[in-house]
């Protein structure tokens, strides 16, 4: 009796606890340009940019995060464009005057739908002087720093609109354990795990309540 | 024609002596399988249950060295002989090499801020070298596990071939099921282990082989391929071998299960030379235990054991030196030169505060670490340290785990401490388990110091896994936390050691979901 006494108040606190996890708010990621956050390897004069190509632009993306340094005073407005291959204007943002120097997000139009081979601007538009991060050197990338170009490329997080819980990111997560893997188990990878894992607290469980009295 | 039937008739008696003796093991095994308890193989079904999903949930090549693992398999599989070094080394086949790229391991390994592919662009991507059917057939290297014996790689040939007309991605998830079938052997072969070691009573023995079966870094590596699920299959299989002859004597049975539990580990990962003084040690005292009365079952034990550990070794090497054309003990033993550039010198004296430093704090030694590697390395290492080494739990995790660990240590210690007695009459069978993890911490400290040297102390060697092997000791630490508790209290304790276990593994996959798909 005490062992499924204790057997079941823990699975319950252990079920209480995930959900209390599964209900944290935060901003979520659409995708991110895999690139290392080592360094500030672009210093930006007032008026100046930054650009880079070659950036797959997420769906469901309605900011970016980049950190950006301000040498300790307030930002300047910062402005981000991204522009397709045609040369259409996918989606820009501006950060407001006024930010505090460090990891940053730049609000962006919404975009629905991922496209590659797109071409980020990154423009400080106030008076002031910015660096922003990401890795240098980094062989085979190109990033255009107002009139040179070096062998870096600055990181871009991604972010999906709002906050949200892990509960309501769990489509997106179910969705994204399809890709990258292999054909034989990619569509139904996600929820094999979740019943693989039931039944194996289940049978644990049911093991331990019958061993009691052995 | 009667010379014909004359001769004919001892060939019919010899078949049905044969056969005889064909239906007598047959019997015996069904035997000695139909005496395993329900409860054992609940456990290893728990255990195959939890390795698939940690398979399923891991992507393709983030358990520590896939990549290397898949290759020497892609050898075995593809050239029918073992890995060797090449040169420019790390020449993957471009089959790997090409689905290595496409699922973007090269931007994730290490690099805990970066995801796994989230884009159906990028899916394109993997499906595009998918396509392609590039080559299976690489330079023959397999990066880090070149050096390694083959054994596992062999076993895992068969689902990749099983597995050959897909793709990398499809030969790798069945291959994973093989390590995780791997891993429910481990844990069936802990919970007789425990039967052995802790007789009387079986819900201990259910406690201690689930804990194990929810201990996730034994999860989330036994999801991948790695050789290391079959290092563990073996040396539970000896803790298992020695806790039966300890319990009745050493017969040629269980002499042969020690010789044959570490002869196929010493063929599969040379970590597990570390448990041969252990082994030496028990099968010394088994012998002077039987001299008197059993000697000649005895000897026979011993003579099993030593031979099944002689055979596979003794074939290994001469393969190595005649057929595969690599040194006998491929990497070498002993001493080694220090990397090109690399200021240190190999020195015994160093090399033993080394393996001190590696495991216990330093005592008037000039540090060779510039933190405590029992605590980081081997404490949150193994309660959770997963991928690449590139992700882990906030570090308060590590304190409540800590006080839990101290909770159980002390648990088990009291069962030890009243049951004193018992405790001494056995002691010597305890030496043998302490030597055990002796003999494995030294094997990794000897490894570590010989990789500080080669690379003047930026690669490092050890890592927490290195100490799963022993997860039977782990596993019978719970069981006896759990006797702690008496009739009356052992079974809730034991239910909720269980439960924090599930806990512990349930959460260990929820932090790897937020690493990869968030």
């Amino acid at each position: 009796m005490r062992v499924r006494v204790v057997m079941a108040a823990g699975l319950a606190a252990l079920a209480v606890i995930f959900v209390i996890v599964l209900l944290q708010k935060d901003e979520r990621r659409s995708g991110t340009d895999l690139t290392p956050n080592g360094a500030f390897v672009a210093a930006l004069d007032a008026g100046q940019q930054a650009c880079q190509t070659g950036e797959l632009l997420p769906a469901d993306t309605a900011a970016v995060r980049v950190t950006i340094g301000s040498y300790g005073k307030p930002g300047p407005p910062v402005r981000v464009t991204f522009t397709g291959s045609d040369g259409a204007v996918l989606s820009s943002g501006v950060l407001p005057v006024g930010w505090k120097e460090g990891v940053v997000r730049i609000p962006i139009s919404h975009v629905s739908t991922a496209t590659d081979g797109v071409r980020v601007c990154l423009r400080d538009a106030g008076a002031r002087p910015i660096a922003v991060a990401g890795t240098l050197p980094d062989p085979g990338y190109r990033l255009q720093v107002g009139p040179r170009t070096i062998e870096a490329r600055l990181r871009f997080d991604y972010m999906r609109p709002g906050r949200e819980s892990w509960l309501q990111l769990l489509p997106a997560i179910a969705h994204r354990s399809t890709f990258a893997k292999s054909g034989l188990i990619r569509n139904w990878a996600w929820v094999a795990a979740i019943v693989l894992m039931l039944l194996a607290i289940g049978l644990a469980a049911r093991t331990v309540i019958r061993e009691e009295r052995r | 024609m009667s010379a014909v039937l004359g001769d004919g008739a001892p060939a019919r008696r010899r078949e049905v002596r044969d056969a005889d003796r064909l239906s007598r093991v047959r019997a015996s095994v069904a035997g000695a399988l139909g005496s395993v308890p329900r409860a054992a193989w609940a456990c290893a079904l728990v255990m195959l249950v939890n390795g698939l999903a940690w398979s399923l949930i891991t992507p393709p090549f983030e358990v520590p060295d896939e990549n290397a693992h898949y290759a020497y398999v892609q050898q075995v599989a593809e050239r029918g002989t073992v890995a060797h070094h090449a040169l420019p080394e790390g020449m993957l086949s471009p089959n790997e090499d090409g689905t290595l790229g496409a699922v973007l391991f090269y931007q994730m390994t290490g690099q805990m801020q970066n995801p796994a592919p989230m884009s159906e662009l990028q899916q394109r991507s993997v499906e595009k070298v998918e396509r392609e059917r590039l080559s299976n057939v690489g330079s023959g290297d397999a990066l880090s596990a070149t050096n390694n014996p083959p054994l596992y790689y062999a076993l895992e040939a068969i689902p990749y071939k099983l597995a050959s007309g897909g793709s990398v991605l499809d030969r790798l998830a069945a291959m994973r099921v093989l390590s995780a079938l791997m891993a429910a052997v481990t844990v069936l072969l802990i919970y007789l282990f425990l039967m052995e070691l802790l007789p009387a009573r079986r819900w201990a023995w259910t406690t201690g082989a689930l804990v194990a079966a929810f201990q996730p870094l034994f999860g989330f590596i036994s999801g991948g391929v790695n050789n290391d699920n079959l290092l563990f299959v073996t040396a539970a299989g000896v803790l298992w071998a020695l806790a039966r002859t300890f319990r009745r004597g050493l017969t040629p049975v269980n002499g042969a299960l020690i010789g044959g539990f570490l002869g196929a580990g010493l063929v599969t990962k040379f970590t597990m030379i570390g448990l041969i003084p252990a082994v030496a040690l028990g099968l010394a005292l088994a012998l002077r235990r039987g001299w008197s009365g059993q000697r000649g079952r005895a000897l026979r034990g011993a003579a099993w054991a030593t031979g099944l550990v002689a055979a596979p070794v003794l074939l290994y090497l001469a393969l190595n030196r005649l057929a595969w054309h690599r040194g006998a003990v491929p990497g070498g033993v002993g001493s080694v030169a220090p990397g090109a550039g690399v200021d240190l010198k190999f020195s015994t004296g160093e090399e033993l505060s080394h393996i001190w430093q590696l495991f216990l704090p330093p005592i008037g030694m000039h540090h060779q670490f510039t933190y405590l590697p029992l605590w980081k390395t081997w404490f949150k290492g193994f309660f959770g340290r997963f991928g690449w080494l590139d992700f882990k739990f906030p570090y308060h995790f590590y304190i409540l785990a800590l006080v839990v660990s101290v909770g159980v240590a002390l648990l088990a210690l009291g069962e030890l401490v009243r049951r004193r007695r018992t405790f001494l009459r056995r002691v010597g069978e305890f030496a043998v388990y302490a030597l055990a993890l002796v003999g494995i911490c030294v094997e990794v400290g000897v490894q570590s110091y010989r990789e500080m040297i080669q690379t003047g102390g930026i690669g490092q060697f050890e890592q927490a896994r290195y100490l799963l092997p022993l997860l039977g000791l782990y596993a019978a630490i719970a069981a006896l936390a759990a006797r702690f508790g008496g009739r009356r209290w052992g079974p809730a304790i034991g239910a909720l050691l269980v439960v924090l276990a599930i806990g512990h593994d349930l959460f260990s996959q929820v932090i790897t979901i937020a690493r990869y798909y968030t």
